[in-house]
Parts: structure tokens; C-alpha cells; sequence
């Protein structure tokens, strides 16, 4: 049987013209895609909820030099909170299948293309402690290539710092190889939530010095 | 690393492993294909997500517990059993020294509780381990200051989600089903309580806890007042062993339900509007000194009626996603208020003396017989007040109050026949 794959309650697919044509399978259910609101409006920068073109953050990112678009998919409410507890903290990596579909239809919408895709990495130790790196996960569900250049070079908790820690620029990620060309390239960095854009940037910072032609951001989740 | 306890020999193994080219969950004996998932480093298990995650690069330690025992357990006082109890407990122990399992089927009200304390205490003084285990957190909240009133030198450790007594060692476990998945091999004589509640009825999963927990030979003892089809079958088949006490302790029979037939209830409770026939009924049990527990079936119904109701009567609404239930509940027990509106989580466990119950839209779908035969059981419970009033508010009859009434009467002819 068809269970949804937050709350376990049987799906009932409902039968339209398109059922017989297209193999379709929801995994989420009616009563939790309910509490998904979408990213409307807001800055013109990040999408955060704001009466302003551009909000706060987004001025002092552009002061430092860095040239940044961040694509949401949706708000961070208390379900989306529920959600990322599930995949993060308990480990279930196939809830990120519920926004399959939903992305595709996002990535059409917005007309991304020819990038190339960096998954915010992740820490050993942690990897060892979660079993997967929930962003690459999630890159796995956009259609472009995977570019896993990237390493992380402390196990520090982002959700467990001040919003002051977290906007200054100590160095946590590093290039593989450092020869690599991306020059003329279009890349899309991909995480699960889009906070203060600490980490986002931070990366975006090391690609801009490699001469790439755009950065650009994909998060599910935007606060 | 995930931790079980177990009385043989300590050991370590893999949580899910590969069986016939098929995954297998060590923790909570999962083997449907579809449940399992496969991430960076391996394979998990999604049934048993909750208790911590379970995979191919994850070990099970189990650790061997050594317990301590005292001289000799006695209960603190005598407790007065009826002819048919005495009988019905002659039976456990019985069962408990053949090592068969066996059910007790006893209507709502008939003192399951008290049946078993003679085999705890026979099991206890051959120095075993006991497992008294329910799918109900309520339950065992009820029961543990029961039993630490009952009994002499035991130690009782009480285990449900975030209880403090986690990790301790004792004589007697007064679980939930869900914490047995931390027990491999422990107990010799499981004591299973409700056994058509929610979540363990036709859980899959529920079940091969407690199969897991029990050391291979151990008997189970099944306690229920409305059996499942599953057990009638292998009731009938002569599979199970089981005993059936038709009357309640205090011998009066149980009260057959009335229905009243009213017209669009839900519609009309949805538009602020109570059945004048509900209201009439209610308006008339205002004026005496019983209390009254009103079955909603969904909280939205439970809401609007209380909104309805608050101008005219004393009434409290609880559900299951209240933080203050446990309070509620509590001072209704109390007397603080008359009228309680619930939905179904108060159909099982809870002794309220004189009382009078009505089920508004009995037609739902979650009222079916064995439901309906719970909530009945919750009126006329205590020796100074046998009878009371139950109504069954509905739109029309059901397959389920059909059997129920059916069920009821049945058990009253043979409680006659016993006399």
C-alpha cells in the first residue's frame, strides 16, 4: 500500500485522465502538503518574507562583494521543521523523494540552464553518524550534473551558533583540488535550508575567486 | 549503537542483514522489501525509525542484565476475588506452569487486573522476570501506582516514551508495547492487556516485539473484553486456550444500549446547531447528580459541540493532542465538572463511578463493535451505582451497533446461565 511518508497514513490516488498515460505516485498526503507554503515574492535576493526589495542580510552579503541569487522552494514553518527533523536528525533520506516532482516543475518554472551542481558538503564524522549527505541527495534530484568538489573541514553544528558566529567568514570549506578550471561556468549551490545564507556564501566566496561566471543557490527550505 | 537487554549470553550482531538475498531488521523483524531504503553508506530500516535508526553499518549491543531478587513477594492485603475470578486465575497460573498461552476474555469491568496478580506472584518467587505490557500509555499510568499499592517488596519499573524509570533493573516491567523493543529475550511470562487497542491491533510490527522479548518458551497471557476476528477464529479452531467470564464483579448485568435516532446530526453540529433530541437528553441529566461522558467521533465535532454546549451545561472537551488531558481528566474525576466530551481515547482504562454515557454519531466509521462494546463498559462500573442510562445518538443502524447490542446481550443470557 501507498503510505504517506511522514505520517503513515494510506494515500488514495485519486484517478485522472493522466493516471493511464503517466506512472504517478504520491508520497506525501493531502493533509501534510497542506502545511507546504511556497516561496512568493519577498527580497528580490534570497525570497525572505519582507515589505523591502532587498532585506537586511542580503545588503551586507552584497557589501562584501558577493554576486548571489537564492532560489526556495518553500517557507520554514513548524511542519517544514518537522520535515528536516525526519531527514536529519532520524536519518530518513527517502522523504526527500516526496519533492521529486515538485522540483522538476520548480526547475521548469524557473528556467535554469547548463549549471552545474555543488552539494554543500558535509563532515566525515557526521556522514559516519547520519549514513548520507542530504544535499547531495537532494542535487540527485535535479536534473544537471554533480560537481563534488567541496570538503568540510570542521564538524561544527551550524544550527547550534549565534547569527554574529555565523556571519563571519572563518574558513570551514575547502576545494578538493585546488587546479581545478571553473572558469566560464554557470553553478548552482545546493543545501536543505537557506537561514542567514552563512553557509551558502561562504562557498559562494571560494567559487567567485575561481573565476566562475555565476553563482546561484537552490535551497528546499527558506526562514 | 543501539542497546538491547537480554538474559542470554552478551553479544553483538548486525542490525539489518541480508536473509535469502531479502533484508532483514534485527531490531523489529522487518522484512517487507518496500520498508527498507538505501542511503550513502547502506541500507536502513523505515519501520523502526522512531527508536533510532537501524541499518547495515549499525551493530546491536546486547547487553546481559543480571537481576536482584528478595526473599518471598506477598501482596500488601488480601484482595477478594469472585467465584469465576478465582477460577479464571486457578487458569494462569495453570497456564503459566505448562508454558501455553492463553486468553482471558472478561466483559468491561470484570477486574482483568486482579486475575493475574496470583500468577505475577507465583512467577515471581520462582525468581522470574514478568512483563505486564499494554499498547496504552494511560494505561500503565493507571496501573503502576495500582501495583506499587498492591504489592510487597516488588520492584516495579515503569516504561513508556520519556519515563524516568528507562534502563532500570526490577522485578516486574509495567510497559507499553512499543518499549519492548528494547528487550531480547528477558521475560518469562508476558501478560498482554487490551489486546484489540489501537496501535497494536493489526500492527505486524507490535507483535514481533513482544515475541522478541519473551525468552523462547515463555507463555503469553492475552486480557481483553471484546476479541479481535483473528482470535475468535482460533478461539473456535480450539488453537488458543481461553476462558470467558461473562458478568461484571459486582454480578449486575451490563446495561443495554439505547438507540435514539436522530436526523443529520454532523450537519447540523457543523452548523452550530445541536439535535434537539441530544439536547433534550442532556438538558435532563443536567438536573441529576451523575456525570456524563459524551463520545464525539473527530476533534472538530468535539470543538464545535463544547462551543454549543458551554452557555447551557458544566462541560470540558478532551483529545488526544491536549497537553492538560492528564489534569482534565482528573479533576472530571473529581467532580470539578458534570459533562466530559471526548473522542475515543478515553474508551479504554478509565474507571469513573457513576455515570452516564451517549455516543453522538455512532454511524462513524471508527464506532464499530468493538468500540461501541468499550464505551458501554465505562458506565455502571462501581458496586453503589450498577445501573445507568446509555444512548447511542445515531442516523441510522450500523452493522456495528447491531453486533454490539447483540455482543452485550449475549454476555448477560450467559452470565444467567452461570448463576
Amino acid at each position: 500500500m501507498n503510505r504517506c511518508l511522514h505520517c503513515g497514513v494510506p494515500i488514495r490516488q485519486v484517478m485522472k485522465f493522466s493516471t493511464f498515460f503517466v506512472l504517478q505516485r504520491d508520497f506525501l498526503c493531502g493533509d501534510c502538503l497542506k502545511h507546504l507554503v511556497p516561496v512568493v515574492g519577498g527580497c528580490c535576493r534570497c525570497g525572505k518574507k519582507t515589505n523591502d526589495v532587498i532585506c537586511e542580510d542580503c545588503l551586507y552579503w552584497k557589501s562584501r562583494g558577493i554576486k548571489l541569487t537564492n532560489y526556495s522552494m518553500y517557507y520554514y514553518n513548524h511542519f517544514a521543521r518537522a520535515l528536516i527533523n525526519q531527514i536529519k536528525f532520524m536519518g530518513d533520506v527517502k522523504l526527500l523523494l516526496a519533492f521529486k516532482n515538485k522540483i522538476h516543475r520548480f526547475v521548469k518554472q524557473k528556467n535554469f540552464n547548463q549549471v552545474s551542481l555543488v552539494p554543500v558538503p558535509l563532515h566525515q564524522d557526521r556522514l559516519l553518524e547520519r549514513g548520507f549527505n542530504q544535499s547531495l541527495y537532494l542535487a540527485k534530484l535535479l536534473p544537471f550534473q554533480i560537481l563534488d568538489i567541496m570538503v568540510k573541514l570542521n564538524n561544527e553544528k551550524q544550527s547550534k551558533k549565534s547569527k554574529m558566529e555565523r556571519m563571519k567568514f572563518d574558513v570551514q570549506y575547502k576545494l578538493k583540488n585546488n587546479a581545478i578550471n571553473l572558469s566560464n561556468q554557470k553553478i548552482m549551490i545546493v543545501d536543505d535550508i537557506y537561514t542567514t545564507g552563512a553557509t551558502v556564501h561562504k562557498i559562494a566566496k571560494i567559487l567567485v575567486d575561481k573565476n566562475v561566471k555565476e553563482v546561484i543557490s537552490f535551497t528546499l527550505f527558506r526562514s | 549503537m543501539l542497546v538491547e537487554y537480554t538474559k542470554d549470553v552478551e553479544n553483538c550482531v548486525i542490525a539489518v542483514i541480508k536473509k535469502n538475498n531479502r533484508f532483514f531488521c534485527q531490531r523489529c523483524g522487518n522484512i517487507d522489501q518496500e520498508s527498507f531504503f538505501k542511503d550513502q553508506l547502506g541500507v536502513y530500516c523505515r519501520n523502526c525509525l522512531i527508536f533510532g535508526k537501524s541499518s547495515t553499518y549499525r551493530k546491536i549491543c546486547r547487553k546481559q542484565v543480571i537481576d536482584e531478587y528478595n526473599d518471598e513477594y506477598c501482596l500488601k492485603k488480601v484482595i477478594y476475588l469472585s467465584k469465576l475470578q478465582k477460577i479464571a486465575s486457578y487458569k494462569c497460573v495453570d497456564a503459566y506452569k505448562k508454558k501455553k498461552d492463553l486468553l482471558i476474555y472478561a466483559v468491561c469491568g470484570a477486574g482483568k487486573t486482579e486475575i493475574v496478580y496470583e500468577v505475577i506472584l507465583k512467577a515471581l518467587n520462582d525468581k522470574k522476570i514478568v512483563c505486564f505490557a499494554t499498547p496504552r500509555k494511560d494505561v500503565v499510568l493507571e496501573l503502576v501506582p495500582r501495583f506499587k499499592r498492591d504489592f510487597f517488596q516488588v520492584k516495579i519499573v515503569a516504561l513508556y516514551g520519556n519515563s524516568p524509570d528507562k534502563g532500570k533493573i526490577g522485578n516486574l516491567y509495567v510497559t507499553t508495547t512499543h518499549q519492548l523493543i528494547n528487550y531480547y529475550h528477558y521475560f518469562d511470562l508476558i501478560i498482554l492487556d487490551e489486546v484489540d487497542a489501537f496501535p497494536y491491533y493489526n500492527n505486524k510490527m507490535l507483535e514481533g516485539f513482544i515475541k522478541k522479548a519473551k525468552k523462547k518458551e515463555a507463555p503469553v497471557i492475552l486480557l481483553t473484553a471484546t476479541p479481535t476476528k483473528k482470535l475468535r477464529y482460533m478461539m473456535n479452531k480450539k488453537l488458543l486456550d481461553y476462558f470467558i467470564i461473562p458478568y461484571r464483579y459486582h454480578r449486575y448485568p451490563i446495561p443495554i444500549p439505547r438507540v435514539i435516532l436522530t436526523y443529520q446530526t454532523m450537519k447540523k453540529i457543523n452548523k452550530n446547531k445541536c439535535p434537539p433530541k441530544i439536547f433534550e437528553w442532556l438538558m435532563k441529566k443536567k438536573s441529576s447528580d451523575k456525570r456524563i461522558f459524551i463520545f464525539v467521533p473527530n476533534i472538530s465535532c468535539g470543538m464545535q459541540l463544547e462551543q454549543i454546549l458551554k452557555p447551557h451545561i458544566n462541560c470540558q472537551f478532551v483529545h488526544a493532542e491536549m497537553k492538560e488531558r492528564k489534569r482534565i481528566i482528573n479533576d472530571f474525576r473529581q467532580n470539578k465538572f458534570q459533562f466530559i466530551i471526548t473522542t475515543t481515547i478515553l474508551e479504554r482504562g478509565v474507571t469513573v463511578s457513576n455515570v452516564d454515557v451517549c455516543i453522538i454519531g455512532c454511524d462513524d466509521d471508527i464506532y464499530d463493535e468493538r468500540a461501541i462494546v468499550q464505551i458501554v463498559g465505562r458506565a455502571g462500573r462501581d458496586k453503589k451505582y450498577p445501573t445507568s442510562d446509555v444512548v447511542l445518538f445515531t442516523d441510522y443502524y450500523t452493522l456495528g451497533i447491531k453486533n454490539a447490542i447483540k455482543e452485550i446481550k449475549k454476555m448477560n443470557t450467559k452470565r444467567l446461565e452461570n448463576e
